[in-house]
């Protein structure tokens, strides 16, 4: 490697560590050495904190979460469609096994009943939790549908 | 059981949070608040409008933080957030411009420290002046955040290669500056 092509590197170089065939080149070229660790230093006191930074700031803004709307997890609606169809799915396909039709010959309703109430409260559950998850977006979309509609009629 | 937050990752803090635990978000304030206060400082020059800044960019990000679904890193995620908020900041002080403030450990530093950190700081200045603000936050997320050039990238907008030039001219310039204090 040339002087001028340490250098190029040298200036172009990401943030990152630096690279094998720099380090080999300043090992033994006491000029480019230098170029590099000024640089480094300068990088390095730049980078340093400032004076300006407030010893009161994680405080205050941690004294103001309380009176911001706190984050919750977003189960995007994608994931929501396949869990339903992943339910819908079973419900259908349970009953078509050929296990389902031998039990259900074997106690007839003794085992339909339960089934049916346990895939019924399963598909509550889960309708349960949607509309739980959504009613605040349930609520803003219900509100602008009516400032939409009230608009029209005005 | 008191576990220390303090060594988490920021992903793992974020979950925490996003699980109801509030006191984890004060790690991550703790971690970036040097960098938002500096970038704040940057559009606003003075430290009341830099810690106003840094506490906004700190409740959106808390407000939104179901929004950040780590496709980048936690760290460029909050920055896109104060890059955002500076550049449309609408009471802001005039262009970006780089701090020029005494580091807070400056009774550790030498002469001869202090003199570099001066010289970096004005030839760095003078490469931010030089070109449009937008382009100015770039240089100083690349030198005084630290950040790579794809995560400056993802921050601002603009093409890796846009960024590369700005900062290839401004190191260089930065090179010849220190090789007239230090060679
Ligand atoms: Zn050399």
């Amino acid at each position: 490697m040339t002087c001028r092509h340490f250098l190029e590197l040298l200036d172009r170089m990401d943030n990152i560590d630096i690279q094998e065939e720099m380090t080999a080149h300043a090992a033994f070229c006491p000029g480019c050495a230098a170029e590099l660790s000024a640089v480094m230093a300068g990088l390095r006191l730049y980078r340093l904190p400032d004076v300006c930074c407030s010893a009161n700031l994680v405080p205050k803004i941690m004294a103001m979460l309380p009176l911001v709307p706190a984050p919750k997890r977003l189960v995007s609606m994608r994931n929501w469609v396949l869990a339903g169809l992943l339910i819908m799915g079973s419900v259908v396909l349970v009953p078509l096994m050929s296990d389902f039709r031998v039990l259900k010959e074997t106690f007839g309703p003794a085992f339909t009943i339960p089934v049916s109430m346990a895939f019924g409260l399963i598909i509550t559950i889960y309708l349960g939790i949607f509309v739980i998850s959504h009613i605040d977006e349930f609520g803003r979309r219900l509100k602008a549908y009516e400032a939409v509609k009230s608009g029209k009629i005005a | 059981m008191i576990q220390d937050d303090s060594a988490l990752a920021d992903e793992k803090l974020v979950s925490r949070v996003l699980d109801g635990d509030r006191e984890a978000f004060s790690v991550l304030i703790k971690r970036y608040q040097a960098r938002m206060l500096r970038l704040g400082y940057g559009f606003y020059k003075n430290q009341d409008e830099a810690e106003d800044f840094a506490q906004d960019v700190f409740l959106k990000a808390y407000t939104g933080l179901a929004g950040f679904k780590g496709k980048s890193s936690f760290s460029t995620w909050l920055t896109k957030i104060a890059y955002n908020t500076g550049i449309n900041g609408k009471k802001k002080s005039g262009r970006y411009e780089a701090l020029e403030a005494e580091p807070a450990d400056s009774r550790n530093l030498g002469p001869e420290e202090l003199s570099i950190r001066k010289d970096s700081l004005e030839s760095l200045r003078k490469a931010m002046a030089a070109l449009p603000e937008k382009y100015a936050v770039c240089l100083d997320l690349f030198f005084a955040a630290g950040m790579k050039f794809e995560d400056i990238s993802e921050v601002t907008g603009f093409p890796v290669n846009t960024i590369k030039s700005h900062v290839f001219r401004a190191k260089r310039d930065l090179r010849k500056a220190l090789e007239e204090t230090i060679l």
